[in-house]
């Protein structure tokens, strides 16, 4: 498993696990995020800037503080299309 | 009167929608006791007049905080007759998965299926008639920046809306045991009619098991809450500890998996999008970043060349006015014409002039947010933003604060963390908003060569980014540190802002502006007149006065020009005369009226038929140096009392605003004082 900011951009994940307490949990499933969730990693800013994603055809940007609380898993197969 | 709430996920095009349905017909208020604003519009359809309440925008119905608490509140204690849901069409599993939780509250429900066009462009196609089925809600298709599906929208409200009763969608499912659970706890609560609760025995349910804690909050006065509360509690202790989290992610499951039935996926081609492409440039931050700088540069630039011609027009207009009035009431009523134009025309005209840029500085403002360029922005500046004590949504608010502090120190609310919160409202009047505008483009009118204007306007504006920074970071320790940065930003598609919704958000920007010179700009115009004019100097006095002199002798012995010797010892070592120091008591009040005040004060002091432009009366009597500190000193130590008191109430701190006028005037003083001094060495 590895940290959401430490995953190359272009990867397809898979979402294991949410290290942050139900606050947080919580709005992560309003934007789809949450265990067994499959996303896509477009980008990643360095300077401690955000990791954006893009699910369900959605771009979402995750800052850099809770982008370190989100382990995830590189899928095997990549997936080509999303949502 | 029927009454309607509309509800939907933020970008999912509410407030468009919104507008398009109202029209101009709106109320901005605030809920009770809370500083969450409440928009309240109308609408005609079928010879039915309905009331409609715009929501704020959300993704569930869990609050997690007070001012999403409100939602709850006017949904269930208000009892609309029909809700209408706003779905964004190109990303329907989220607006889902709150349709399913309001389908709990069995109130009539109509779902508004929007932005179709940016769903077909992106390759999907929904089924509205399938979704209507599979849920049992009326489905409407609209795109509302275009205007398209209005009138059938109000039509279905109101039909939804009269035939009431709950919709007849099939019970959300969860899988066992939650399933049973939730039925089990459901027939408790409706088997205890003492705990008199607004709330449908099914969402009480729902959210009870979610753990919910401001419902729990919310209906503990009531007598069957007790027991009620043990079982919550003895079920979840069954389940597990997650039972939370189990529910709201298979609810997620749910929507996504009827989002997936009714669209129809076209294969996706082979090139990827224009916005995609434009995002691979744009979201690059060696690219995005100087293209933000590019664009607001260009938006200063715009309001000089576009702004100027048409303020010019303005300005000759007032003028001829107040030429004709001279010639029609002079010699009949000289004091009448000198209120006229003296007072009202001077004062409420010179802040008139302002208008075209004002509009166009909006504009562009609007245009910034609806086009998705903000959020942008936000996302490749966050990681800089975070290392400065703020937040990338900071952003928002900042770019916002170039109109207006109030709004903008509202918009802060966007920012999930407190401390983040309080710095960005701490600094933002470094970012200098439409008040300061017109003071900035007069003095950089009068003392810069015209090449370099749109330039040196541009550096103010920079110099305070700069010095809000620079603030922000030597504060970022004072506040309490509690909880990290929380950055989490959806960044919506680019959109073409529709013509509509840029016109009806400038001109109601422009409308408060109007607002504001006739009333409070109009009533400080005649009070600085009056107090400007009288008490008049004795008639022998003024006799032995030569003729030239006259009208700086009667303005010297005023009420105004006693005050200004008064304070003149406090301006004196920053370079500023007792002329400047009548306006600067005026701009404490409202910033605009420093020109207004500048204006009487040169009307009254003028000789006769004498008339030049405010800019070249500056330009004759004071030197660029001058120039320079009136910029520093609106830049960093003008206060203003509207959006002090929006900050006392939004920190929540009135010290904190307090402190904030009372360091931002130290500093920019002191800011005033060493550039004036080296000036002087200087020679300038």
């Amino acid at each position: 498993m590895h940290k959401l900011t430490d995953v190359q951009p272009g990867t397809s994940v898979i979402l294991k696990e949410v290290l942050g307490g139900k606050r947080l949990q919580k709005r992560l499933i309003g934007h789809g995020l949450f265990e067994g969730r499959a996303f896509l990693v477009l980008e990643r800013l360095g300077q401690g800037g955000p990791v954006l994603v893009e699910i369900e055809g959605s771009k979402l940007a995750v800052g850099r503080g809770i982008a370190e609380k989100i382990l995830v898993q590189p899928e095997e197969s990549p997936v080509g299309l999303i949502g | 009167m029927l009454k309607a709430a509309l509800i939907g996920n933020p970008n999912a095009g509410k407030t468009t929608l919104f507008n398009a349905l109202t029209g101009a017909r709106q109320r901005v208020a605030n809920y009770p006791g809370t500083t969450v604003e409440r928009k309240e519009g109308g609408f005609q359809a079928l010879g039915e007049d309905v009331a409609l309440i715009d929501l704020p925008g959300l993704y569930d119905l869990t609050p997690l905080s007070p001012d999403e608490e409100v939602v709850r509140v006017a949904l269930v204690k208000e009892r609309p007759d029909v809700i209408v849901q706003v779905l964004d069409a190109s990303n329907l599993a989220r607006g889902l998965y709150l349709t399913l939780e309001l389908l709990t509250l069995e109130t009539p429900l109509v779902l508004c299926l929007n932005m179709l066009d940016v769903a077909e462009a992106k390759g999907a196609h929904v089924d509205s008639g399938a979704l209507s089925k599979l849920l049992g809600v009326p489905v409407v298709e609209t795109i509302a920046s275009k205007g398209v599906g209005m009138e059938a929208l109000k039509r279905t409200t109101i039909k939804t809306a009269k035939e009431g009763g709950a919709p007849k969608a099939p019970r959300t499912t969860y899988g066992e045991p939650l399933d049973f659970a939730l039925k089990t706890l459901q027939s408790t609560i409706e088997a205890a009619p003492s705990l008199e609760s607004n709330f449908p025995a099914s969402y009480l349910a729902l959210k009870l098991l979610e753990g919910d804690e401001l419902l729990l909050k919310a209906i503990q006065a009531g007598a069957g809450y007790a027991p009620l509360k043990a079982e919550v509690q003895a079920i979840r202790e069954r389940i597990g500890q997650s039972t939370d989290m189990m529910l709201k992610q298979r609810r997620y499951e749910k929507a996504s998996q009827i989002a997936k039935g009714v669209t129809l996926l076209r294969p996706k081609p082979a090139q990827e999008t224009a916005g995609d492409k434009l995002d691979r440039l744009l979201l690059n931050p060696r690219v995005g970043i100087p293209a933000f700088l590019v664009m607001l540069f260009g938006v200063f630039a715009l309001t000089f060349l576009l702004g100027n011609p048409l303020a010019e027009g303005i300005e000759r207009t007032i003028g001829a006015l107040g030429a004709w009035m001279i010639g029609a009431l002079g010699t009949a009523s000289p004091l009448l014409a000198s209120f006229l134009t003296d007072g009202v025309l001077a004062g409420v005209g010179a802040v008139l002039t302002f208008l075209p840029q004002i509009a166009i500085l909006f504009l562009a403002l609007v245009a910034m947010e609806d086009s998705g360029a903000m959020a942008r922005a936000a996302y490749l500046l966050e990681g800089w933003m975070s290392r400065l004590g703020l937040h990338g949504k900071s952003v928002i608010p900042m770019v916002l604060g170039f109109g207006c502090a109030v709004p903008a120190i509202m918009a802060t609310r966007i920012i999930e963390s407190r401390k983040e919160r309080l710095i960005t409202m701490f600094v933002m009047p470094l970012f200098s908003c439409s008040a300061r505008f017109p003071i900035y483009v007069l003095i950089v009118a009068a003392f810069f060569p015209k090449p370099l204007q749109p330039l040196a306007l541009f550096g103010v504006y920079m110099l305070g980014v700069l010095l809000a920074f620079l603030i922000a970071v030597l504060f970022k320790g004072a506040f309490d540190k509690e909880e990290e940065g929380f950055f989490l930003l959806e960044i919506p598609p680019y959109r073409m802002p529709s013509k509509k919704t840029l016109l009806f958000f400038t001109w109601q920007r422009v409308g408060q502006f109007l607002k504001r010179a006739g009333t409070v700009i109009f009533a400080f115009s005649v009070l600085m007149w009056a107090m400007s004019r009288f008490p008049s100097p004795p008639a022998n006095e003024l006799a032995a006065v030569p003729e030239g002199l006259r009208p700086a002798y009667r303005l010297g012995y005023s009420f105004t020009g006693r005050l200004a010797k008064g304070i003149e010892p406090i301006l004196e070592p920053i370079g500023f005369d007792g002329r400047i120091g009548m306006a600067l008591i005026g701009a404490t009040l409202a910033r605009e009226i420093f020109i207004s005040q500048l204006g009487i004060a040169y009307a009254l002091d003028a000789p006769e038929g004498a008339s030049s432009s405010l800019a070249d009366r500056l330009q004759k009597d004071y030197g660029p140096l001058t120039g320079v500190c009136l910029l520093l000193y609106f830049l960093i130590a003008s206060p203003c009392i509207a959006a002090s008191s929006v900050m006392a109430k939004e920190s929540g701190s009135p010290t904190l605003a307090f402190l904030q006028v009372g360091f931002l005037f130290a500093l920019g003083y002191a800011a005033v004082f060493v550039v004036y001094r080296i000036g002087l060495m200087l020679g300038a």
